[in-house]
C-alpha cells in the first residue's frame, strides 16, 4: 500500500484524495471527516464531502491532517559552511550556496512532520547573509528570503571587530546609513530582515534600531522575548521562538503565551541539527500547557511560521491552490504522544505510509 | 498607636490600626511610594545630623527634611554612591579593536535586568558611575545610573555619557602579545608595557590638540580636555598615578593645549590604591581619588598596597577621595563595609559617610539630584538598624526616586 500511494501521488499521475477523521485548515479551522483533493503537487479543494470523478483514488487516513510543519531558523543542510567568522558584514552572502539538498539530516525532520525551513547563516557577524527557504524534500524554494542582522553577541569577535555591543550597533548604523545591494532592499522593506538576538537588551536594542529605520522583519533567537511583548507589539515585527532556549522551560512557555497574548506574529524556530525536530512540537506543545490557546501554538508551528519563512501564498494552511505539504498525525497534533504516520511534501510521500 | 506621619506602607490599612502598630513602620511594600519614613538620627550627608528626623518625599523628591519625627527605623543616609561598581563591566562593554576609543559609549552593554543592581540596591548603593571594562587603553564614555527603578537604563539615567574613562597601568596592556611571526588579531600591535599605554595617552591627547584623529574620538577627546566631560582614569600603584598626573600636567602646561582651551581636564583617579604614598602631588594638583576596596592583607590587584589609614592620611594631606567596592557579588565587598574598613583606619565617620554619597556625587557633576538629603533632590535612602558602617549594622531597606525598592525587615 504504502508503495502504490508514493507512486500514485509522486508520479502525479491523476487526482489523489485524502480523507481523515479531522483535517485541520489552520488552527482554528478543522472539519470532521473531511477530505482533501490533491492533483499535480498542489491541493485543489477541501471540504466535509467531494464530489469526486471516477477513478479517483480515495486514501482513508485514520488520525489528524494537518499542513506540514514550518521550522525557522534551522542550520539544517549547511553542515558548517553557515559560518564564517573572518569578516564582519558578508550582507551578499547567501546560505542556499552551502545548502546540501542531499543531507541526511532533513529526513529526520521530514519523519516530525516538518515539510519546509528556512535556513540561517551562523549569526557570528553583523550581517552574515541571506536566508534560504528550502522544503525538506531538499527543493529550495527561495535563495534570499530574508537578510540576517545579528544584534547579539554572537556576532562580537575577540579577533575582529567589533568586540563591543557600542561598536556593534556603530557599525551597523554605518551600514544601513549607505546601503547597497541586499542591505538597501532591506533599508526598503523589499527583504525582511531576522534581527538575531539572545537577550533582552539586544531585543530592545534591535526594535529600537528597526523603528527608528522603520525596518521590517523578525526578531529571531530571544527565548524570553515574550517578557517584552508589548514593545514588540508595538514595533509590529514578528517573533521567531527560538525552541532551544536559555534552560528555564517555564519561564520561557509563558513568556511564549505574552506574545500571543499581546497578539504578536510568531513562530517557532528549531536549532537543528543541533537540536532535534521533535523540539518544534515540543515547545509549542509546552506553551498550550502555560495557557496559550491551542490555534495559536498550531498556527506558530505551520500559518504564522509560513507567514514569517515567505511561504503564506504557498504553505502553512490547508487550502487550494496551496502545496500539498500534508502530515497525517496518529492524533491531536498537539499531544506529544501523537506521532506523524504519514508525511508530503507537495503532494509527494516523503515518510510512513497510509495504511 | 499609628504614628501620625504616614509610615511606609502607605495607607494604613484597617489590619494595622487593629493590631496596634510598633514604634518602627511595618514592613512596607516594594514597589509603593513612599510620602515620608523617619528615623531616630537622619544623616543629611552635609555633616548635620536630625535626632528623631522625618524626611518627606513627594513626585520623588526630598520636600523636607526635618526634627520631631518618630522612629520607624534607626537611621536614614543619602542612598550611597559608588564610582567603582563596576555594573555591566562585561567583555562587551570594551571595544578592543582599537587601544583609543574615547567616542563609545557603555550606555548600550548595560542590562536592566542583570542581577548586579538588586544586590547593589540591597548594599544600600543607590547610584554608580558604570565604566567599561579597563582592556583598552582609552575605554570610552560611562554613564552615571540608578541601580533601581524602572527596567531601562535610559531612564535610570542620572547623567550619559558624561564621563569618559579610560586606564593606565597593567590593565590596558595585559593579554597583549608581541609581534612574534605574524600577528593573527589586533593584540599583537596593542601596547604591552606600562611604557606603550602613557604613551596611547599621550599621542591621544597630542592628536586631539593637533586635530589628526578621527571627528569622533576628537570631538569626545576636545570635551575631556576642555572639563566638559570628567576623565576618570584606573591608576593602581604609585608609578601609575604619577604618570596620570604628569599627563595631567603636561596638558595644563603646553602652550599646544592651552592656546586652544584644553588644558582643563577635569581628572578623577580610580582605583588609586597608592595615593597615600604621594599626597602631595596629588593635593597639589587637586586631583581626587577614588580607593579600591580595602583588603584583609592590604594587597590589591596590580601589586598595590593598600593600608587601612590610606584614607585618612588623604583627608589629613586634604585629598578629596571616595571610597568604592568593586562589584556585587558573592566574593565582592560592600560599600557600607568599605565605609567602615576606613573607620577602622582612623577616618571620622562624617568624613566616611561623604566618601560614599556626596564627594563621589560631585566627582561625577551628580551632586544636584544625589549625594545628599536635601530638599529638591532625589528621594534616594538608605535605612539602617544601627549606626551606618558599624559591623553590627545594616541596611533594612532602600528607596529610590521616592520608591521603595527594597525592604528587608522583619
Amino acid at each position: 500500500m504504502m508503495l502504490a500511494t508514493f507512486l500514485v501521488l509522486a508520479l502525479g499521475g491523476g487526482d489523489v484524495a485524502l480523507r481523515a477523521d479531522k483535517v485541520w485548515i489552520d488552527g482554528s479551522t478543522s472539519i470532521d471527516k473531511g477530505m482533501v483533493l490533491v492533483r499535480d503537487g498542489r491541493i485543489v479543494d477541501v471540504a466535509a464531502k467531494l464530489e469526486l470523478d471516477e477513478g479517483v483514488q480515495v486514501l482513508e487516513c485514520q488520525g489528524h491532517l494537518t499542513a506540514g510543519l514550518v521550522a525557522l531558523g534551522t542550520k539544517v543542510g549547511v553542515a558548517g559552511a553557515a559560518l564564517d567568522p573572518t569578516r564582519a558584514a558578508m550582507p551578499e552572502a547567501r546560505v542556499a550556496h552551502a545548502l546540501r539538498r542531499d543531507d541526511p539530516a532533513f529526513a529526520f525532520l521530514r519523519a516530525q512532520g516538518i515539510t519546509s525551513v528556512v535556513v540561517s547563516p551562523e549569526a557570528a557577524k553583523l550581517v552574515p547573509g541571506a536566508t534560504a527557504v528550502a522544503k525538506t524534500s531538499g527543493a529550495l524554494v527561495s535563495d534570499r528570503a530574508h537578510l540576517s542582522v545579528v544584534f547579539g553577541a554572537s556576532a562580537l569577535s575577540l579577533n575582529r571587530e567589533p568586540t563591543s555591543y557600542a561598536r556593534q550597533g556603530e557599525m551597523l548604523s554605518e551600514l544601513f546609513a549607505k546601503p547597497e545591494g541586499a542591505l538597501l532592499a532591506a533599508k526598503r522593506g523589499q527583504l525582511p530582515i531576522l534581527f538575531e538576538v539572545q537577550s533582552k537588551p539586544e531585543l530592545r536594542r534591535a526594535i529600537e534600531f528597526a523603528r527608528e529605520r522603520k525596518l521590517t522583519g523578525a526578531l529571531s533567537g530571544a527565548p524570553l522575548a515574550g517578557e517584552l511583548a508589548k514593545e514588540i507589539a508595538e514595533s509590529k515585527l514578528a517573533v521567531v521562538v527560538d525552541a532551544g532556549g536559555a534552560g528555564e522551560p517555564r519561564r520561557e512557555a509563558l513568556a511564549t503565551v505574552e506574545l500571543a497574548k499581546a497578539g504578536v506574529p510568531f513562530g517557532f524556530g528549531l536549532d537543528a541539527p543541533r537540536n532535534p525536530g521533535q523540539n518544534l512540537r515540543l515547545v509549542a506543545a509546552l506553551a498550550v500547557g502555560h495557557g496559550m490557546p491551542r490555534a495559536a501554538a498550531h498556527d506558530g508551528l505551520t500559518k504564522a511560521a509560513a507567514s514569517i519563512a515567505g511561504l503564506s501564498e504557498r504553505a502553512g494552511v490547508v487550502k487550494a491552490g496551496f502545496d500539498a505539504d500534508l502530515v497525517l498525525w496518529s492524533g491531536d497534533p498537539l499531544e506529544l504522544s501523537s506521532a506523524p504516520k504519514a508525511v508530503w511534501i507537495e503532494g509527494a510521500l516523503v515518510h510512513g505510509e497510509v495504511r | 498607636m499609628i504614628p501620625r506621619q504616614a509610615n511606609l506602607a502607605i495607607a494604613a490599612c484597617a489590619a494595622a490600626i487593629l493590631c496596634a502598630a510598633p514604634a518602627h513602620a511595618e514592613k512596607g511594600k516594594v514597589g509603593q511610594k513612599v510620602s515620608s519614613v523617619s528615623a531616630r538620627k537622619v544623616y543629611v550627608g552635609t555633616g548635620k545630623v536630625l535626632e528623631g528626623g522625618v524626611v518627606s518625599i513627594s513626585d520623588g523628591k526630598i520636600d523636607s527634611v526635618s526634627g520631631g519625627g518618630s522612629e520607624e527605623v534607626f537611621a536614614i543616609t543619602p542612598g550611597l554612591v559608588d564610582l567603582g561598581a563596576r555594573a555591566g563591566a562585561i567583555l562587551w562593554s570594551v571595544e578592543q579593536s582599537n587601544e583609543v576609543t574615547a567616542r563609545l559609549s557603555n550606555g548600550e552593554a548595560l542590562d536592566p535586568w542583570g542581577l548586579e543592581w538588586d544586590r547593589l540596591a540591597r548594599s544600600g548603593v543607590t547610584t554608580v558611575l558604570a565604566t567599561p571594562l579597563d582592556q583598552n587603553v582609552v575605554g570610552g564614555l560611562s554613564q552615571v545610573v540608578k541601580t533601581a527603578g524602572a527596567d531601562s537604563i535610559a531612564a535610570r539615567t542620572v547623567r550619559k555619557d558624561s564621563v569618559l574613562r579610560g586606564a593606565m597601568g597593567q590593565q590596558p596592556s595585559q593579554r597583549n602579545s608581541p609581534a612574534f611571526g605574524r600577528p593573527t588579531d589586533f593584540y599583537a600591535r596593542r601596547p604591552t608595557t606600562r611604557m606603550g599605554v602613557e604613551w596611547e595617552w599621550r599621542s591621544a591627547f597630542h592628536k586631539t590638540a593637533l586635530g589628526q584623529n578621527e571627528g569622533g574620538e576628537r570631538e569626545t577627546l576636545t570635551k575631556a580636555l576642555k572639563g566638559e566631560l570628567v576623565l576618570s582614569i584606573a591608576a593602581w600603584t604609585t608609578q601609575d598615578i604619577r604618570t596620570t598626573v604628569y599627563a595631567v600636567e603636561e596638558v595644563k602646561q603646553k602652550e599646544l593645549f592651552r592656546s586652544q582651551g584644553l588644558d582643563k581636564p577635569r581628572v578623577v583617579i580610580d582605583a588609586a590604591a597608592e595615593a597615600w604614598k604621594e599626597p602631595q602631588l596629588l593635593a597639589r594638583n587637586q586631583i581626587p581619588v577614588v580607593l579600591p576596596p580595602f583588603t584583609a592583607t592590604g594587597r590589591t590587584r596590580e601589586g598595590a598596597f593598600l593600608p587601612r589609614n590610606a584614607a585618612e592620611e588623604l583627608r589629613k594631606a586634604g585629598v578629596v577621595f571616595a571610597l568604592s567596592a568593586h562589584g556585587s557579588g558573592a566574593y565582592d565587598s560592600n560599600l557600607a563595609t568599605q565605609a567602615g574598613a576606613a573607620m577602622s583606619g582612623g577616618l571620622p565617620f562624617d568624613e566616611a559617610l561623604k566618601a560614599v554619597t556626596s564627594t563621589p556625587a560631585r566627582l561625577v557633576g551628580a551632586e544636584a539630584r544625589v549625594g545628599s538629603l536635601e530638599e529638591g533632590k532625589d528621594a534616594d535612602l538608605a535605612l539602617w538598624n544601627g549606626e551606618p558602617f558599624e559591623p553590627t549594622s545594616r541596611v533594612v531597606a532602600v528607596i529610590v526616586d521616592g520608591v521603595l525598592v527594597w525592604d528587608g525587615r522583619d
